[in-house]
Order: C-alpha cells, then sequence, then structure tokens
C-alpha cells in the first residue's frame, strides 16, 4: 500500500499531495486507505476532484501542460499527443485523435486497475479473514494443551501419591507379619518357660504330696474311714486279701486274652457291619447300573445318528456287564480289580446318560427358540400329521360301521325282496342247520348206544333165564338131595325153609348184581374177551381176585354184595369218540377194609391201567 | 454301712464303680470292696476334672495319672484290680478321659489351652489324634454317642465337632449361633403363665398352688416363629475361663439326639438330630441352664435351671412341671433312675424323687439325705 503510495507521489504532485494530506490525516487500516484511495480516484465528479482537476492546468499554462503530458504519455508509450511535424521549428498542432486515444487507453488502463484493485482487495480481506481464524484456532488449542498438561501432571501427581501409599502398606503389612513372627517366638518361649516352671512346681507339689501323705497314713493308722457294719466274715476270720501286689502270670495273661477277646470281637463287630453295608451299597449300585442300561437301550432302536456311537457304546456295555454282573454275583468278592470295574461301569454309564439328556435339552431348546426348519421339528410334524392320519381313518371306519348296522337294520326290519329275505335267512339258519347237525350226529350215537344196551340187556336177560332154570333145576336137585339125606330129621325142615329163604336172599341179590354185570361189562366187551360170568357166581364165597381181569374184579366184588356196592358210571361209552378225555370215570366205593382192600386195590390199579389204555387209544 | 460318713468325708470325691461294688477315692485312689473288708491304694492319681473312667460293663478302670512331668493313663481290671496298661500319653495335661460305650476305645482330651484329643485303644494304642484349631481356647466337653459310632467334642469356639469312628475325623460340626433364622427349626420359649384370676369364680378356699411365694408362678412353653434371637452373655475377656464355648453335651440312648449347652447363651438347650446332622430343637428357658439329663430308656430329656421346676422335653412336646413342696425348692441337678420311670431331683439340702407315669401325672416323694428311708 504504501508502495503504491510512494511510486504515485512524485508523479502526481498536487494530486498526491492531496492523496498524502488525505491519507496522512486519516491513519486508518491498509484496507480503509484502499477504499478511501479507490473513493478518491474513482469518483471524478465531485466537486474537490472538479478544483483537483482544474488545478493542474489553467488557461495560461496549457501549452506546457500540453507538453508535460505528451512528455509523460510519451514515456509512458502512448502516442504523441502533437500532430507529425512538418518541420523543426514550427509549432506542433495538437492531435486531438491521438489526444481522444489516449484518453481513451488511460481509461482502459484506468478499469483495468481498478478491477485489478478491487480483486486485491477481496484477497486481501479474504487472507485477513483467515488469518483472524487461524489465530482464533491457535489460541484455543495453546489453551487445550495447556489444561492437558495440567491434567497430566495432576494425575501424575495422583499416582505418586498412591505408589507411596502402596509402599507405605506393604511396609505396614511387613511390619505386622514381624510382629506376630515375634509375638509367635515370644508365645514359643513362653510356652517353653511355662512348662519348665510347670514341671518343677509338679515335683514339688508330688513332694509335698508325699510328705502330706507321710503324715496322714501315720494318723490314718489310727482310725479306718469307713466302718463296715454288718459284715460277713470269712471262714477263718481273717481279712480278704487284694491280689494287686502278686502278679500272677495266669492272672495276667487271662486278663490280657480277655481284652484281646473284647478288642477283636469288636473289630468282628464292626467289620460285619462295614459288610454289610458295602454290599448293601454294591447292590445298589448295580441295580443302578441296570436301570441306566435299560434306560439307554431303547434307544438304539429309533434312527437317530447323533447317538449312534453312544448306543453302540451302550450295547457293548450291555454285553460286557452282562458278564460282569454274572461274574459278580457268582464271586461277590471285593477285590480291587472288581470295585473298579463297577465303579468305572457307573461312571460311564452316568457319563453316556448325562450326554443323553444334555442331547435331550438341546433339542427341546431348539425346537423352542427355532422355527420349522428342524430336522426333529419335521419329525414331530411327521409325527403329528400321522396322528391325524389315523384319526381320520378311524372316523371313516366308525361312519362305515355306523352306516352298515343302518343298513343292516333296514333290511332286516324290512322285506325288500325274497331273494335277498331267503338270502338273509339262510345265512342265519346256517349257524343254526350246523348246531342241528351236530346235535343229530349226537342223537345218532346214543340212539346206536342205547339199541346196543338194549341188545345186550336182552341178552342177559335170556341168559339169566336160562341161567336162572339152570339154577332152579341145581336148586331142585340139592333139595332132593337134602330130602333124601334129611329124612330122618324132620324137625330141621324149619332151618331148610330158613335156609332157602336166605339162599334166595341172597340170589335174589346175586341175580341183581349178575344183571347188573353184564351191563357194566359190555363198555369193556373190546378189552375183554366174553365174560365168563356162570362159572364165577359158583364161588360165591370169597375168593381173591387173581387176575387182573377187569371183569373178573367186578364180579368178585360183586360177588360181596352184601358187604360191596359197586357204582361205576361210566361217562365215555367209546374209546372212538372225539375229544373225551378218559379221566372221568368215577368210582365210589364204601368198602370194608380188611379182606376188600386187596381187591380194592387190585380195582385201582386195574382202573390205572385201563385209565392208561384209554388215553392211549383215541 | 455308714454311707453318710463317707459322703461327708469324702464330698464329691468318691465314685462308685459300674457294679457297685469299689468306691476308689480321689487324692491317692483308695479302692474299697464293699464286699471284702479291703483296701487297696493307687498312687499319683491326676487331680484333673474327669481322671477316672470305668467302662459300661464296668470291667476296666482307666486311671490318669501324671509322672514326672508326663500324663499316662493306667488300664485296671476291675475283678482283681491287676494293672492290664500303662501307656503315657502324648498331652501337655490331660484334662479328662472318656470310655466308649463298647469298651475298646478310650478318649483322653488335653488342657483347654490346647486342643487335641486323642483316642486309644483298648490295649493302649494311640488309634488317631484330632485337633481342630491351635492357639484358642480348646476341648470344654466331650462325649460318646451310645453306639459308639460318635464322638462329640464341645470346645471354647461354639462349635461342637462329630467325630466318627470308622476314620476319627470330623464328619460335621455344629455352630451355636445367637439366632436361629431357620423356620424348620422348633423354638419353645418358656414363658410365665399370669395366675389367673377367674373371673366370677372365686374358690374358697385359693387353690394350693396360688398358696405358694409369688416366685413360684407357672409357665408353659410357647413356640416362637423365626427369626428368632436368643439371649447373649458377653463375656469377660480378661478372665480366666470364660463363660463361652460348649459346656455339657449329652447324647440320647437311642443315638437319635444330642443335646447342648452354649456357654454364651447359657438360657438354651439345643437339640440336634443326629440322624440328619442338623438342629432339631432349641429350648429356651427362663434362666440359665444348670444341667439336663437324658432319661436312660428314651428320648425324653429333663432340665433344671436352679428354679422350682423341672422341664421335660421328648419329640412329641415339652413340658414345664412345678416341684410341689413347702418354700421353694430350688432344683440344682437331676438324675434319673435307670428304668427312666423316676427321676431325683436335689437341691442344696433336700432331695426329691419324681415318678413318671404313663399317664400325664407326675408324683413326687421328698426326702433328705441322711434319713434312713
Amino acid at each position: 500500500m504504501g508502495e503504491w503510495m510512494t511510486v504515485t507521489d512524485p508523479d502526481l504532485s498536487s494530486e498526491s499531495k492531496n492523496i498524502c494530506q488525505y491519507t496522512s490525516e486519516t491513519k486508518m487500516s491498509p484496507s480503509s486507505l484502499y477504499s478511501q484511495q479507490v473513493l478518491c480516484s474513482s469518483i471524478p465528479l465531485s466537486k474537490n476532484v472538479h478544483s483537483f482537476f482544474s488545478a493542474f492546468c489553467t488557461e495560461e499554462n496549457i501549452e506546457q501542460s500540453i507538453s508535460y503530458l505528451d512528455q509523460e504519455l510519451t514515456t509512458f508509450g502512448f502516442p504523441s499527443l502533437y500532430e507529425e511535424s512538418k518541420g523543426k521549428d514550427t509549432k506542433r498542432e495538437l492531435n486531438i485523435v491521438a489526444v481522444l486515444n489516449c484518453m481513451n487507453e488511460l481509461l482502459v488502463l484506468q478499469r483495468k486497475n481498478l478491477l485489478a484493485q478491487e480483486n486485491v482487495e477481496t484477497q486481501n480481506l479474504k487472507l485477513g479473514s483467515d488469518m483472524d481464524h487461524l489465530q482464533n484456532c491457535y489460541a484455543k488449542l495453546k489453551e487445550q494443551l495447556e489444561t492437558s498438561r495440567r491434567e497430566m501432571i495432576g494425575l501424575q501427581e495422583r499416582d505418586r501419591q498412591l505408589q507411596c501409599k502402596n509402599r507405605n502398606l506393604h511396609q505396614l503389612l511387613k511390619n505386622e507379619k514381624d510382629e506376630v513372627q515375634k509375638l509367635q517366638n515370644i508365645i514359643a518361649s513362653r510356652a517353653t518357660q511355662y512348662n519348665h516352671d510347670m514341671k518343677r512346681k509338679e515335683r514339688e507339689y508330688n513332694k509335698l504330696k508325699e510328705r502330706l501323705h507321710q503324715l496322714v497314713m501315720n494318723k490314718k493308722d489310727k482310725k479306718i474311714a469307713m466302718e463296715v457294719l454288718n459284715y460277713v466274715g470269712r471262714a477263718d476270720g481273717k481279712r480278704g486279701s487284694w491280689r494287686t501286689g502278686k502278679t500272677e502270670a495266669s492272672f495276667f495273661l487271662r486278663n490280657e486274652d480277655e481284652m484281646y477277646k473284647i478288642l477283636l470281637n469288636d473289630y468282628e463287630y464292626r467289620q460285619k457291619q462295614i459288610l454289610m453295608e458295602n454290599a448293601e451299597l454294591k447292590k445298589v449300585l448295580q441295580q443302578m447300573k441296570k436301570e441306566m442300561i435299560s434306560l439307554l437301550s431303547p434307544q438304539k432302536q429309533k434312527p437317530r445318528e447323533r447317538a449312534d456311537d453312544s448306543t453302540g457304546t451302550v450295547i457293548s456295555d450291555a454285553e460286557e456287564d452282562a458278564g460282569e454282573l454274572s461274574r459278580e454275583s457268582m464271586w461277590d468278592l471285593s477285590c480291587e480289580t472288581v470295585r473298579e470295574q463297577l465303579t468305572n461301569s457307573i461312571r460311564k454309564q452316568w457319563r453316556i446318560l448325562k450326554s443323553h439328556v444334555e442331547k435331550l435339552d438341546n433339542q427341546v431348546s431348539k425346537v423352542h427358540l427355532e422355527g420349522f426348519n428342524d430336522e426333529d421339528v419335521i419329525s414331530r410334524q411327521d409325527h403329528e400329521q400321522e396322528t391325524e392320519k389315523l384319526e381320520l381313518e378311524i372316523q371313516q371306519c366308525k361312519e362305515m360301521i355306523k352306516t352298515q348296522q343302518q343298513l343292516l337294520q333296514q333290511q332286516l326290519a324290512t322285506a325288500c325282496d325274497d331273494d335277498t329275505t331267503s338270502l338273509l335267512r339262510d345265512c342265519y339258519l346256517l349257524e343254526e342247520k350246523e348246531r342241528l347237525k351236530e346235535e343229530w350226529s349226537l342223537f345218532k350215537e346214543q340212539k346206536k348206544n342205547f339199541e346196543k344196551e338194549r341188545r345186550s340187556f336182552t341178552d342177559a336177560a335170556i341168559r339169566l333165564g336160562l341161567e336162572r332154570k339152570a339154577f332152579e333145576e341145581e336148586r331142585a336137585s340139592w333139595l332132593k338131595q337134602q330130602f333124601l339125606n334129611m329124612t330122618t330129621f324132620d324137625h330141621q325142615n324149619s332151618e331148610n325153609m330158613k335156609l332157602f329163604s336166605a339162599f334166595s336172599g341172597s340170589s335174589d341179590r346175586d341175580s341183581l348184581t349178575v344183571h347188573s354185570r353184564p351191563r357194566q361189562k359190555k363198555p369193556h366187551g373190546v378189552s375183554n374177551g366174553s365174560p365168563v360170568c356162570t362159572s364165577k357166581l359158583t364161588k360165591s364165597l370169597p375168593a381173591s381176585p387173581s387176575t387182573s381181569d377187569f371183569c373178573q374184579t367186578r364180579s368178585c366184588a360183586s360177588a360181596h354184595s352184601s358187604i360191596n356196592v359197586l357204582n361205576i358210571t361210566p361217562e365215555e361209552t367209546k374209546p372212538n369218540q372225539v375229544g373225551r378225555e378218559g379221566t372221568n370215570q368215577k368210582w365210589s366205593m364204601a368198602s370194608r377194609p380188611g379182606s376188600q382192600e386187596g381187591c380194592y386195590s387190585g380195582c385201582s390199579s386195574t382202573y390205572t391201567n385201563s385209565h392208561v389204555e384209554k388215553d392211549d387209544l383215541p | 454301712m455308714n454311707f453318710s460318713e463317707v459322703f461327708k468325708l469324702s464330698s464329691l470325691l468318691c465314685k462308685f464303680s459300674p457294679d457297685g461294688k469299689y468306691l476308689p477315692r480321689q487324692l491317692r485312689i483308695t479302692v474299697w470292696s464293699l464286699c471284702t473288708k479291703s483296701v487297696s491304694y493307687i498312687k499319683y492319681p491326676k487331680a484333673c476334672q474327669q481322671g477316672i473312667a470305668f467302662t459300661r460293663d464296668g470291667r476296666y478302670m482307666a486311671l490318669a495319672e501324671r509322672r514326672d512331668c508326663k500324663d499316662h493313663v493306667s488300664v485296671f481290671v476291675c475283678s482283681d484290680w491287676q494293672l492290664l496298661r500303662h501307656f503315657d500319653t502324648e498331652t501337655q495335661d490331660l484334662a479328662g478321659i472318656e470310655w466308649a460305650p463298647n469298651g475298646c476305645v478310650l478318649a483322653v482330651w488335653d488342657t483347654c489351652l490346647e486342643y487335641k484329643v486323642l483316642l486309644y485303644s483298648l490295649d493302649g494304642r494311640l488309634l488317631s489324634a484330632y485337633c481342630a484349631y491351635e492357639w484358642s481356647l480348646g476341648v470344654k466337653s466331650v462325649a460318646w454317642s451310645p453306639s459308639s459310632q460318635f464322638l462329640a467334642v464341645g470346645s471354647y469356639d461354639g462349635k461342637v465337632r462329630i467325630l466318627n469312628h470308622v476314620t476319627w475325623k470330623m464328619i460335621t460340626e455344629f455352630g451355636h449361633p445367637a439366632t436361629v433364622n431357620n423356620p424348620k427349626i422348633v423354638v419353645y420359649k418358656e414363658a410365665e403363665k399370669n395366675p389367673r384370676l377367674a373371673l366370677g369364680r372365686l374358690a374358697f378356699p385359693p387353690p394350693r398352688a396360688a398358696a405358694g411365694p409369688a416366685s413360684t408362678t407357672e409357665s408353659k412353653y410357647e413356640v416362637a416363629s423365626a427369626p428368632v434371637s436368643l439371649q447373649t452373655l458377653k463375656p469377660v475377656a480378661d478372665r480366666a475361663n470364660p463363660r463361652i464355648g460348649v459346656g455339657a453335651l449329652a447324647f440320647s440312648p437311642d443315638n437319635y439326639f444330642l443335646a447342648t449347652r452354649s456357654d454364651s447363651v447359657p438360657n438354651a438347650v439345643w437339640i440336634w438330630d443326629i440322624q440328619k446332622l442338623r438342629l432339631f430343637v432349641v429350648l429356651e428357658q427362663l434362666s440359665p441352664v444348670r444341667s439336663f439329663q437324658w432319661d436312660p430308656q428314651q428320648p425324653r430329656l429333663a432340665i433344671c435351671t436352679g428354679g422350682s421346676k423341672v422341664y421335660l422335653w421328648s419329640p412329641a412336646g415339652c413340658v414345664s412341671v412345678q416341684v410341689p413342696g413347702e418354700g421353694d425348692f430350688q432344683v440344682l441337678s437331676l438324675c434319673w433312675h435307670f428304668s427312666g420311670d423316676s427321676l431325683a431331683l436335689l437341691s442344696k439340702d433336700h432331695f426329691c424323687l419324681c415318678f413318671l407315669e404313663t399317664g400325664e401325672r407326675v408324683g413326687t416323694a421328698f426326702g433328705r439325705p441322711g434319713d434312713h428311708t
């Protein structure tokens, strides 16, 4: 600014003087000086300027001023103001065109300069504001730096203080520890001192006690502190004596023995208790193991890939453990290896169980957290779908059943078609027909049996008639003989009559049994030969059943009809009947012991034989 | 046998052996046979709290001795007073010995200045030594369980430690805090029953219970709800034998319960369930508990506090019974009969026999020591 000023100063004398005056009066900032200058220079129409301009060129010095201006302009590079001189001495004429051109040039120049000035001024302003800003920033940063430095100093101070404290505390701790150690040493030394003193005092005390004893003993001899009334004396009047002084070896040993016995009993008892407890605990452990195995083993049926390893081990474990169990139960020892095996196997099972439970927990938590994209969730969905399907099926089936029932009822109620009704009736009657057939067959069989029996009865009746006839003939002959023998004894007729009556009675009974015999005999006609009954009739008196023939024993049994009543109710009539066993024969016998026993046993033996036979036949 | 003479002379120094035949005396052990008129002396017995111990079956007697400033224990066979075993113990100053009920183990404990419990077998071998802590005051009281399974050690730190007979190591410890927080524990507090003045029913003459002096008021037990705080006694710090620690221990005969008394909570009796190893019941009386003893046949505890009442507790409940009689009967100690049917209550110069019937009636009979009854 100043430079600009000084350049223009000498050129424009009055102008510059004014400017100097102007500027010297106002000491302002360069920017304001600039603005003043611009004002001054850019306003040519003010009064001051007019006077300013008129001050340079007046009417008297036109030529001088023209020449001066021409000089100046030529120095500046402008063309001359004068016209081109024709001769050297003639006065140069003012070239107005040149003057105007120069003026124009000067104006243009002036404008340029003004623009440049403006630019410079704005730049100046900008730089000034930037400078201000930077200075502010600088001031702020300086402040911040200051404060942070102060903080740092403060923190350092605190750190130092804390370290001091720490050191002090360490020192205190060390002091305390030293004190404790010192006190402990003191205590130990005092303890030894006290012990020593106590020992000394004890010795003194013992000495005094002994002295006291001695003194007291002297007095004590005179009087016994205890008076024993109603004393039961010994036989020889002497006092009993203790055996404390004499250490008899036998007594000593006996005492020792007793003591050791007591100790041993105690130890044995305790060991028993402990063994029992051990056994119980082992049982519990084994049970637990079994249960754990059973819990884990069903899992192997479900197709879970993750559990494959564990199930594999489970299976192998189960096999191992089965062997172990058998071994253990056999031995039931408490040796190290067995114990270890048991505990190890239980630990394994427990681990497997735990991992399984954890997996289940994880799955459950996954189900809760995640959506429907997990495999396990899908499986559950499958389950649900399946259950739904099944339910639908069930419902359909139920409906079908209902409809069928309805249809059936309808058809039962109303007779729609003859064919259908007949068909239906046929359906219903089939069962009845079959039943009837069965019953018919039964009936037929029974009829056959009855026929057979009737025939046998008729035969028996015929035989009976024949036998009766024979019997009558015999009787007649016997009577004849008797009569002939007993002609001399008339008074015995009454006896004969009695005999006759008795005999007839017995013969009646015999006849009855004989009648019943063939009936009973008949079912066993297959197994037995033709009965030989007539000959046996003569043996009406006791005869032992030597043969194992069923019929014969029966006959002999029936011969003792006065005593025996043999009821046989055979339920099976034929051995070739289907579906019946041979166990339905009943015996009810009211037999007299003694002579009948052999018969009974014979009968029972034959019964069993026949029983066996009957079983074989079907 | 002039017993009165004996009691006067030796007063508290005599001890009967379990079969009642021998009567040793302290100072120098004089063993009197009551059957044969013979006397025997044993030197150097130890004058400590519990220097003589008989086994339950009366076979053996253990005696604590001190010779040449060392503690020894001698075991005698009671039938002929033969010395069976003599061994020294590793104690500083033996305070007491006690046989286990099975007669095979002897527990020996040291002075209260050192916590040490030693267990010796019948033949003198050291089975185990137990020490819970050092430097503080140690063992105050010791009790065996009737099955010999447990040894309860009560110490000055207010805790009872239970040792088991297999490893002789501690299985649990019971503390005695001043407040009971667990609601499962029943706390019975003794409360005074005010003599009821029945309005509109004045009986003439007034009932005998009210005829006594004012101090003999009826009392009953009330169940207090958790949390319960018990009365504590602050011990004097600079005196010897401070009133802290577990001073009394007793197992019930069926081995189910352990009754303890902590001297810093002197009014309370703590009953522990040994099956579950936890506190079962706390009984708080109005005055400090003097002594308690279990019925030898069933789990029934009788407590006396120096007042004129005796208190009975059983798992079914508890009751406080006034001792009837003229004047003030201060029950200072009590003693059950072996059959568990009767209880002897001792005061300063009287004693009272209390009969327990299967009905709720409690009968009493009075006597005086020295009477020929």
